[in-house]
Formats: structure tokens, sequence, C-alpha cells
């Protein structure tokens, strides 16, 4: 498989904190790829460097074998890209900024520009300042999509999408998908990258922390389970089930509040067993996963 | 100075209120010096009444053989005022429309502030910074008095402060209402600008031509000239009008109360104006290709350039009015002058030493008196209010989308500085035409290579500031920029005029781009300060450039 984005011991630092540290990674020609992280993680200072926006401290990224510092314009000539934000001329409509963007680039197909409009549903006519932050969002993909570009950068494309947008935006990735193009995505929604991608990075606090095939993801995967018993219960009950990293007893000796890595199969068999009388699982936020699983020197018996 | 929209608004003031109090504060203080000097003789003395009756086009002629009735004249009766003036039309036209431009305005009505406390806050700031700079100016003047061996006037010296405070906060809240009508910043004070052209205009008309007194009651600066504090018998109130004080006030407040309502009605980013466009496109069919196939016929989106050119276009509209309108005018009243100033010039050899040594004698002096004593400032003021959008853009990650498209970033300045030379460009070429129109029609015979010479000599003024604004906004905020730019503005212009008179060392004098640019009206162009002045911009830029180029591009804030 040709590699086309090659990111080398990537570091870009603005001062005190924010930045990223030594991020290494490959994404290869034709595969959807998330970058999965917490707010202020690194992923759009990331991104910003290898669309050339952002000069990087130290290391080197590469697209389709260009440097993308160096070569920003040619490398840009292969990437429709997505800002996490952006602002534009105000008084423009949306038909005049996609018609004006399409024109730096040398000319677009005007009838792939215009069914991208009317999947979205974006009413053109209007002025970007007239417009929601999720029609905002909607001229954004329309831009980086219609130029069938090569290999498409995201930074968080679904924010402010409704559910039937973002159903379609997920269809249009598995089409750039099926033709054989690239995608690099950012968000900090886990469903969203299992949905949509073959392959993750995640980073946390400016660091790539592992890179893995989507179907790794169940390992960090947690759940919170609360379960109540109609006699008084005892967390030694769970104590041999594998996965569990945390039992705890509830205030009244009737409730158990356990923390469970992997499936549940064991936890609801046991449950079941011991007459449980309800039963509450929540899925914890990315956030708080990377809390617990990638906190420096943790344990399990520490985690609450 | 962050605990309350109007200390953080006062704060974003501070440069401007040094620079222009002290600017002004130093004109006034340096003509109270000079005037021992310049009229050293009785004979001098004798003449002065007859130079000043002649020359009303600066001022009402009041006692001018007095330190403070000449220096009245001299400087207070229309320099003062229209230099304060072209700072408040900025500054108001910014007030809320600046803040609604970058898009804070959300973020700060978001929080439990209403609008009216906003819009006060604002409004109180502005005051506040407007009686510092009369203050500075006030303190000034009594220096100036003491210099002088003068007894000190406190009361005239504060009241002439408070005065230029009054009509400066009056065309502050002129732009300030133009910007509830205008959805651009920069429109409405290109506007207001030219409002401030047409004042000028009608006072000084009024001063010096015979049967027109009238128009002179139509200008907010009538009603400025009117109190004359300097002067302390010029009225029962020491040389002050409050009538005519009070006016001003209470047209500021007039038009505050006007814009208010307007402000607190209107939504945020739009015009007051009810919009036809809104309601007239009702139901259409098809509006996706509509609107699609309008903008492929759209040429101002089919370049970078071109679309800068059509974003600013009113402004540059608006600037280029004002100042053609300036032009023709000042030309056209030359020729009612230019009999008796002649036979004066034969009797009166004191006329020479106090315009700088320029031959007022000869048509081309008395333009360079009357029409490039303002000119300059005015056109780089407006070089300077095109290149600022390329700071503000920066700031405002508006260049996130166009940097995803394969243009260069060379390009991307490149265009942009592109667009604001063409509108640099356009400001000489009216100034030219509007003075060679005006001088044919009043038969006022000029010498059209030098008038081609002082217009277009403006030019590579007009680039340095432009490429300096591109240089700093490299590394600065547009805040800074805006006050390093205006100190820097002030500090030139205030050195060209005084140095004769403050004896400023001639290093310091040669670092004003208004003495690089001398006077070709008389003189001709200085080939040799052309050339290297333009060369200078040219650095400025490619420096410009290579800091865009090797910087981080800001994401929407």
């Amino acid at each position: 498989m040709n590699t086309i984005i090659q990111v080398n011991r990537l570091t870009k630092n603005y001062g005190a904190s924010r930045g990223i540290t030594d991020v290494s990674f490959e994404i290869h020609e034709g595969e959807v790829f998330g970058f999965l992280g917490p707010n202020g993680a690194g992923k759009t200072t990331t991104m910003r460097v290898l669309m050339g926006l952002l000069r990087p401290t130290a290391g080197k990224a590469t697209i389709g074998g260009l440097d993308c510092w160096s070569r920003a314009p040619e490398v840009k000539r292969l990437i429709g890209y997505l800002p996490g934000e952006f602002s534009f001329d105000p008084g423009l409509k949306g038909a005049q900024i996609l018609t004006y963007l399409g024109n730096l680039r040398g000319g677009v197909d005007a009838k792939y520009v215009r069914s991208l409009i009317e999947r979205l549903g974006l009413d053109p006519s209007k002025r970007f300042r007239e417009y929601s932050r999720g029609n905002k969002q909607k001229v954004g993909l329309v831009q980086a999509f219609m130029h069938k570009p090569r290999l498409l950068i995201l930074d968080e494309p679904t924010t402010g999408l409704d559910p039937l947008n973002q159903q379609e935006f997920y269809n249009m990735i598995a089409e750039v998908h099926a033709e054989g193009r690239t995608v690099f995505l950012s968000s900090h929604i886990l469903p969203e990258v299992e949905h949509t991608c073959s392959r993750v990075g995640i980073i946390r606090e400016g660091r790539l922390i592992q890179v893995s095939e989507v179907t790794a993801l169940k390992d960090i995967r947690q759940h919170e389970v609360e379960m109540s018993f109609a006699t008084p219960a005892s967390p030694a009950w769970f104590k041999n089930v594998p996965g569990i990293l945390t039992a705890s007893p509830g205030h009244d000796g009737l409730d158990i509040h356990l923390t469970v890595q992997g499936d549940l199969r064991e936890v609801i068999k046991l449950a079941a067993q011991h007459d449980a009388t309800n039963l509450i699982i929540h899925e914890p936020s990315l956030e708080e996963i990377f809390l617990r699983f990638y906190e420096p020197e943790q344990t399990p018996a520490m985690v609450k | 100075m962050f605990r309350t929209i109007w200390t953080k608004t006062l704060r974003d003031y501070r440069f401007a209120i040094f620079g222009w109090g002290i600017g002004i504060g130093l004109l006034l203080f340096a003509s109270l010096v000079a005037y021992a000097t310049q009229v050293d003789t009785p004979a001098a003395r004798a003449s002065l009444p007859q130079i000043a009756a002649q020359f009303r086009f600066f001022g009402d002629p009041v006692e001018v053989t007095t330190p403070t009735g000449y220096t009245t004249w001299r400087v207070m009766g229309l320099f003062a005022p229209i230099l304060i003036s072209i700072w408040a039309v900025l500054a108001g036209a910014r007030l809320v429309r600046g803040e609604e431009e970058r898009g804070s305005i959300d973020v700060l009505l978001s929080t439990p502030v209403s609008r009216l406390h906003l819009l006060l806050e604002k409004l109180g700031a502005l005051l506040v910074a407007m009686l510092f700079i009369g203050l500075l100016i006030g303190l000034l003047a009594m220096a100036g008095y003491a210099s002088a061996k003068l007894d000190v006037d406190v009361a005239g010296s504060l009241l002439t402060g408070l005065n230029v405070s009054l009509i400066g906060f009056f065309f502050a809240a002129l732009a300030l209402f133009l910007s509830q009508l205008l959805t651009s910043r920069s429109t409405a004070a290109g506007l207001a600008g030219a409002l401030l052209a047409v004042a000028l205009i009608l006072d000084a008309t009024g001063r010096t031509v015979d049967n027109t007194a009238w128009l002179q009651h139509l200008s907010p600066l009538y009603y400025y000239n009117a109190s004359k504090p300097l002067i302390a018998d010029y009225t029962s109130t020491h040389g002050a009008n409050p009538g005519a004080m009070l006016l001003l006030l209470g047209l500021a407040v007039l038009l505050i109360a006007v814009s208010t309502p307007l402000f607190l009605r209107r939504d945020i980013g739009e015009t007051a104006l009810p919009s036809w466009q809104r309601y007239a496109s009702g139901v259409q069919k098809d509006r996706t290709g509509q609107a699609l196939k309008q903008a492929e016929k759209d040429v101002f989106i089919r370049a970078i350039s071109l679309r800068a050119l059509r974003a600013h276009a009113e402004s540059i509209f608006w600037w280029l009015v004002g100042i053609g309108f300036y032009a023709i005018w000042a030309t056209s009243i030359a020729k009612t002058t230019e009999g008796p100033l002649h036979k004066l010039y034969a009797s009166v050899p004191l006329i020479n030493k106090l315009f700088s040594g320029q031959d007022i004698a000869t048509n081309a002096g008395f333009l360079a008196l009357i029409v490039f004593l303002f000119l300059p400032i005015l056109v780089v003021v407006f070089a300077l209010v095109e290149a600022l959008p390329w700071a503000n853009d920066l700031e405002n990650g508006r260049f996130e989308l166009l940097l995803s498209t394969p243009k260069p970033r060379t390009r991307l300045i490149l265009e942009r500085f592109g667009a604001v030379l063409i509108a640099m460009l356009l400001a000489p070429l009216v100034i030219w035409l509007g003075i060679l129109i005006a001088a044919s029609a009043t038969a006022f015979s000029v010498d059209a290579s030098k008038v081609a010479a002082a217009s277009f000599g403006l030019l590579p003024l007009e680039l340095i500031i432009a490429s300096l604004v591109y240089l700093l906004a490299g590394r600065l905020r547009p805040a800074t920029v805006v006050g390093v730019m205006t100190a820097f503005l002030a500090a030139s212009y205030f050195v060209e005029l005084l140095h004769t008179l403050l004896n400023v060392p001639d290093w310091v004098v040669s670092l004003s781009i208004f003495h690089q640019y001398g006077s070709p009206i008389t003189d001709g162009l200085n080939w040799g300060a052309f050339f290297a002045m333009i060369g200078i911009a040219l650095v400025l830029l490619a420096l410009g450039v290579v800091l865009f180029n090797r910087g981080d591009v800001e994401r929407a804030a």
C-alpha cells in the first residue's frame, strides 16, 4: 500500500503548553484514518501543520512525498480541507464562496458542486453571516469535497450537523472510501470514529499514544455499571470476573457500582444469579476513558 | 484595565490619546513660542492683519498681532479641529461596527451586559479619551504661554482644549450614526470623512468668499470657531461661547440619541435601514441553480485581488469622493484670492517667513498652502484604512479556507496588496484631475507637470504606510498595528510641520515621510526621495511577505 501521509517526530510548540510533541504516524492511500482525542489534545494542530498553516518546530510531515511546509501549494492540490473553525467574508453568499474557492483551485465541476449542495440541503443564496453553525459547516464540507481530492483532511467534520446530515456525511465518506481516496478525520466522539474509520490514532496532551485498527478500540471501551439487588449485595461477587477495574458497594448495601472494560456478558450473568432488580449501564466519555486508561502509573484500585 | 468595557475601550485608545493630544498640543505650543521670532519688527506687526485677512481660510483673523490671536488664526481655526476629527471619524465608525466586523460583539453581548450599557460604556470611554486629548492640548498651551514669557492663561488653555474635544466628539458621534446605517466600518468612516470635508468647505468658503457667510452656519466647524478661548476678551465668557459649545455637545448627543435606538433594535451585523432585498426575493424556483449561476457570472470572485477590491469598493469610493471634493474646492477658491495676494506679496516681506519659505505669491505656492496642506495626511490615512483589513483578516482566521487551495502564500499577500495599490493609485489620480479641472474651470493657471508631481508624489508615502501595515501585521495584533501606525503618522506629520519652530534635529525630521515628500507643487518632484521611498516601501513589503511566509496562520477565533 502507498503511504500518502507521513509524519515523522513532529513537534509544534506555541510557547507554554499547547502543541504537539514527537508525533509520528503514517496514513496509507485509500484508508479512512480517524484521529481521536479529547479537546485540546493536538488534533487540530497536527492537521494545520499538514496543511502548511503552522510551521513545525521540529520533525517533518509529508503528503504524497512532498514536504507540507516548503511545498505547501503543491501539497494542497491533493487535498480537500475542512477547518475545525473557519470564518469567511461575511458578506459573500454561499454560492459565491464555493465559486470563489473553485476559481482559486482552477475550476471545479459545477454539476458535482450542485449535487453536493442538494445532498446536504444547503441554501447557497444566503450570506455567510446569515448561516447557522451547521450551515457554515455544510459550506465547509462542500468546498472540501467539490474538487474530488485525493486526500480529505476533515477537522471534526460533523460538528453542528443534525443527525440526518451526519448520516449523509457518513455516506459521502463511504463513497470516497469506495473510490479508493483517502480520508483523515478527527473527532472526539468514539462511536463516530468506530463507525467511519478503519484505523485510528489516539492523541492526548500533544502525544500520540496509540495507533491501531479500529477493532482494537473495544479494548479501551469501558462501562460504568450500577446494579440494585433485592437483598444486601457484596462487591466480592464480581472479584474474579475478567475486565473488572473497580467494584464498590453503594450507600445502602443494596447497590453495587462497577467499572468494566471489555464485554459485559459475565457481569450480566452474575447479576442475574444474584437476583438483580435493576441494571444501569453508562458509557463514560472519551475524556474519562483517557483519564483512566492513559494516566501515567495508573492502577485500577485508585480509580473510583 | 479589563474590568469593564469602559476601561478596556479606554485602554485601546491609549496610543491615540497621546499621539493626537501631544501632536496638536505641540502645534499650539510652537505657534505661541514662534510668534516673537517670526513677527519681530513693528513693520511686520503692522502688516500681519492684512495677511491674516487674506488668509481667512485658516481661521477668523482676530487680534492677530498678539501671540494668542495669531495662534488662534494660524493653528486653531482649521488645523486642530480637522486633525482631531480625522481620528474621531475613525474611532466613531469603529466603536460598535468594529466589534461587529470582528464578531467579538456576540461574545460581549452574551454576558449580562445590555446593548444600551455596551454603547454607553464605549461612548463614555470615547468621550473621556477626547477630554484627555483636550487636557493634553490645554497643558501644552500653558507650557507655550510660559515659554513665550506670557502670563499663563489657565482657563483659556483648558477651554481651548475642551473646544477641540467637543468638535472631535461631534464627528465621532456622526461616524457612529453612519455606522448604524452601513454594514462596513470603513465605508462609514469614509462617508463621515467626506462630510468632514464638506464641513470644512462650507466653513472656509463662508469665511473667504463674499456674500456666502450664511454657508458657515451649516458647518459644525463654525460653532467650534465661535469660541476663541485663547483670546480672553473675544467674548464676555473668557473668549468662549458657551452657547456654541453646548450646541456642539447637543448635536453630538442628538446623533447619539438617534443612533441608540437604531443600535438597540437592529440585527447585529446588519444595517438599521430596512432591507428590500430580503423581502423581495420571495419564493423562487431553483434557488440553488440561480445562486450558482449568478456566482458563476460574478467577475469579482475570480481572483483574490478582485475580491479584495470589491469588498472595499464602497469605502474606497467615499474616501475618493472626499479627497477629490477637497482638491476641487480648494483649487477653485484659490482664484478668488489670486489678485489681492500678488499685491500683498509685493508689499509685505513677512509673508514668506510666516509660511516656512513657501513662495505663496505664485499660484503653485498658494496651492501648496491650501490644497497640499491636508491632502498628504488625508491620502496617507486613506492608505492606512485600506491596508488595515489585511491585519484584521489575519487575526480573524479568514485565510484558513483560502490557504487550503493551492495558492501560495506569497500570491495571497501580493494579490491583497495589489488591490490596496490600485486604491492608492486612484487617490493621486483623483487629486490630479480635480486640481486640473477646477483650475481650468476658474481660469487659474497652474503648472500641469508640477500638479502631477505633487499628486503622484504622494504615492510613495501611501506605499510606505501600506507596506508597513503588511509588515507589522505579521507579528502584531490589529489594535496594536493601528496604535503604532497612528503614532507614526502623527509624529511624522507634526515633526514636518513644526521642525523649523522646535529645532528638531535634522535626522529626526528626515524620518518623516511628509518631510521627504517636501513641496513638489512648488519645487517639482524630488526624484531621489521619490525612488528612495519606493525602495523602502518595497523592502518593507518584501519583509512582510517573508514574515507571512514563515509565520503561523491564525484560525478563526
